[in-house]
This record gives structure tokens, sequence and C-alpha cells, in this order.
């Protein structure tokens, strides 16, 4: 969260780099988690192309920091859709290679969660269907309220949260029957 | 409240906790993926593309803030697209309603008195309609048309002529006459003699005849003149005079 958001908005809009790098900053991480999650193959792409979108746009954002956040994500969200219409009907699922993970690593906390679960938890999550997928990795990654979530997927909060205690009642079924720990 | 319902309600405040990244004692399991998965947010961030990077750079200049999407939106907007007719309607003004409905009205008569498929007990009244309003405009054109009066204008010498210009009274125009702060040039039927005109006191004046002598015919007797047509006088107005 930026402490000095709408100065930093109002230098955007007119085209400020140092700008546009504190938005970026603050919000590139969960960004690139979120479509990990959501099974982007080229997480480092799509990413770029969010943000471009985002800056690009920024002219006719108006709102508050958690609207941006809503905002970013709902581009984000709107590139996985486009991304899955492009390729197929279907969600596409990546399944996790850690060869294939080119991530660095900024601490051993991080290396030790990366060994422990990262790749469980993103099989548990294509276990889930693609609405509850959706609303629990918005809410968790992404920690948007569930009126966030309900502007950034289009769904009315009743809605959001009737998917977001199906997707944990299906992970906590799950859990409990395979003893998995994470 | 049943048990049920408690139930329900510590479930929903339970999914609030976790998902809100709140410890929860009574589900290890869950809470521990729910801050797995969270943990993938913090993970460092996957390298810009080149585009991006220059624009992290180098920033946007000015006039690109407003972004295509935002200036094809704003274009969208600015067209005088007919999305909603209804709404169209309802933000015309009054005479624009009355002028479309009577529009409407008119093609929808004149379209049921002339196409063929039209049942004729709707037809033979909408062809007299369109009858009568024909005959109407057709004696409208034949029936003499009133001019107005000629406008009088008061005499150069203050004096005030009554009579009705034939030609003869030689009306004449006030160049003072004007409306304040009106430029509009006002149109005077054309007098029958031409008016007195500023003249240059240096310039030599042909001597102009007298109008009786204008009048008068070899007999002696007075008639009508026939005096040379004069294209109307344009007067331009000037405010403050």
């Amino acid at each position: 969260m930026l402490d000095d958001f709408d100065e930093v908005l109002v230098r955007a809009r007119v085209g400020s780099a140092e700008a546009f790098t504190s938005l970026y900053e603050d919000l590139v991480r969960p960004v690139a988690a979120y479509l990990r999650a959501r099974g982007v193959r080229e997480v480092e792409d799509v990413t770029s192309e969010v943000f471009l979108a985002v800056f690009t746009g920024i002219g006719r954002f108006v709102g508050e920091q958690a609207q941006f956040r809503s905002w970013v994500f709902t581009i984000a969200h709107r590139r996985v859709v486009d991304g899955w219409r492009k390729g197929s009907r279907t969600p596409l699922e990546v399944p996790y290679e850690a060869d294939d993970d080119v991530r660095t690593s900024a601490s051993a906390e991080s290396d030790a969660l990366d060994a422990l679960g990262d790749k469980k938890v993103l099989e548990l999550l294509t276990d889930l269907t693609e609405d509850q997928r959706e609303v629990l990795v918005l809410r968790i990654v992404g920690d948007l309220t569930v009126e966030q979530v309900g502007d950034v997927v289009g769904k009315r909060p009743g809605a959001v949260k009737a998917l977001q205690r199906r997707g944990l009642a299906t992970l906590r079924r799950i859990l409990l029957a395979e003893g998995v720990t994470l | 409240m049943s048990a049920f319902d408690d139930d329900q309600d510590m479930t929903v405040h339970d999914d609030e906790l976790l998902l809100t990244g709140q410890p929860v004692q009574s589900e290890p399991e869950l809470a521990a993926f729910v801050a797995a998965l969270r943990i993938t947010a913090v993970e460092p961030a996957p390298h810009p593309s080149l585009a991006l990077a220059a624009l992290l750079r180098d920033g946007l200049p000015p006039q690109s803030a407003t972004p295509g999407p935002a200036r094809a939106l704003a274009a969208r907007h600015d067209r005088p697209v007919l999305r909603n007719p209804l709404r169209t309607v309802a933000g015309l003004g009054l005479a624009a309603k009355i002028l479309l409905g009577a529009g409407i009205a008119a093609a929808t008569v004149t379209g049921a008195a002339t196409i063929d498929g039209v049942p004729g007990t709707i037809q033979r009244p909408a062809s007299a309609i369109v009858v009568g309003v024909v005959d109407l405009f057709r004696s409208g054109a034949a029936a003499p048309v009133k001019h107005a009066p000629a406008r009088h204008a008061p005499l150069p010498d203050g004096s005030d002529d009554h009579r009705t210009g034939t030609g003869a009274t030689g009306t004449a125009t006030d160049p003072g006459a004007t409306t304040a702060g009106s430029l509009a040039p006002v149109v005077v039927p054309s007098p029958a003699v031409p008016l007195p005109v500023p003249v240059d006191p240096g310039a030599v004046v042909p001597a102009v005849p007298d109008l009786h002598d204008l009048l008068q015919v070899p007999d002696g007797s007075e008639h009508a003149p026939v005096l040379p047509a004069v294209p109307p006088l344009v007067v331009p107005l000037v405010p403050g005079q």
C-alpha cells in the first residue's frame, strides 16, 4: 500500500516515470502471483501487458487506492479470460515444473516455502471450479474484499461469498481426506 | 437462531479470518494452505518487458496520459449515436417534439393513403385527409396576397406624413430611425423619388427638378407619375444614434 497514493496518481496521470515505478512495485508481485495461480503460462509477458494497459489507461481511472487495486486486478482478470479465448475455451492448466520456475528467491524463508508447498498449493487450486478458484485467488493473493472481488469478476457480493465458501469447503475436504501437509 | 445457523455463522466467520490471513486454530491445514498461497504474492517480481521497462524508465508524454482506449471511449461518447431512440426523443425540446410528432403523423397518414396494402377502412379516411390538406394548400396559393402596409417613416423635416405610399408621397427614411443596440439593416420599401443623399459640400450637385414639375403633364393635369423604379434602400442601423 502506498502512503501517498493520491500524489502518485496525480503524477502518473501526467506520465511520470517515478510514479509508474511506485505503482508497479506496489502491485507487480500480487498481480504476477494471481496470474500464476490462474494457470497463465507466460506470467512475465502477461504481467507486463497488464501494467502497460494500466499505465496507458490511467488517465481514465477515477478513485482511491482500493479502487485502483480492484481496477488493476480487473485488467489482469480480463487478460486471463482473453488468453483463454485466444487459446481454447477452457482455462489452461499448467502443471507445475520446478525446473521451469525461473523465479529467483529473495530469502531463505521464501526458499523453504517454495520447497514446502508451492507445487501442492497450485495443484490444489486446480481441484476447484474456475469461479471458486478465481474468487479465492483474488481474495488471498490480491488481498481484495468481497465487494472488490465482485467488481472484478462482475458478480454480486452474495455470489462471491457463496463461491468462496464452497471453494474453502472443497479444499477443507481434500486436505482432510489426503492428510496433506504443506 | 438454530444450531445450524450458529454453525453457519461460525463457518463464515472462520472463512473470513482464513481469507484475510488471520490464524484459525481449528483448521491448521486450511490455514497453512492460505498462508502458502498468500506468500506467493510477496515473491520476487518478474522482469518487465522491454516496452514496460522503457515506460518505467522514461514515463509517458503528458498527451499520452489520456490513453487510446480512453480516447476511443470519449469519442464514442461524443458521437451523436442514437443508441436509445426513446432517450433521444425524451431529450428533445418541446418544439422539436411537436415537429417530430407532426412529421410522424403526416408520414403515417400519407403512407396510409397511398400504400395499396392498407385496408380500405383506413385508407379512405386517410385519403380524405390528404386530399383536404392538398386542397387547402391549393386554395391558399390561389388567394390574393395581402401585402403589409409600407413602413411609415417620419419625414426629414420632422413632420409626420400619414399618406400611404403609392410612390408619389416621397416617404423618406430617417437615418436616425434605428433600433438601439442593433446593427441589422432595415429594408425600407422603395420610395418613388430618390431620397436626399448627404452631399459633399465641395461637390458639384446637379440641379434636381422640383417634384411638382415632375408631376405636371403637358395638359396641366396632375397624374400619378411614372418614375423609374428604385431598388430598395438598405439603411444600416448604427447603435447609439
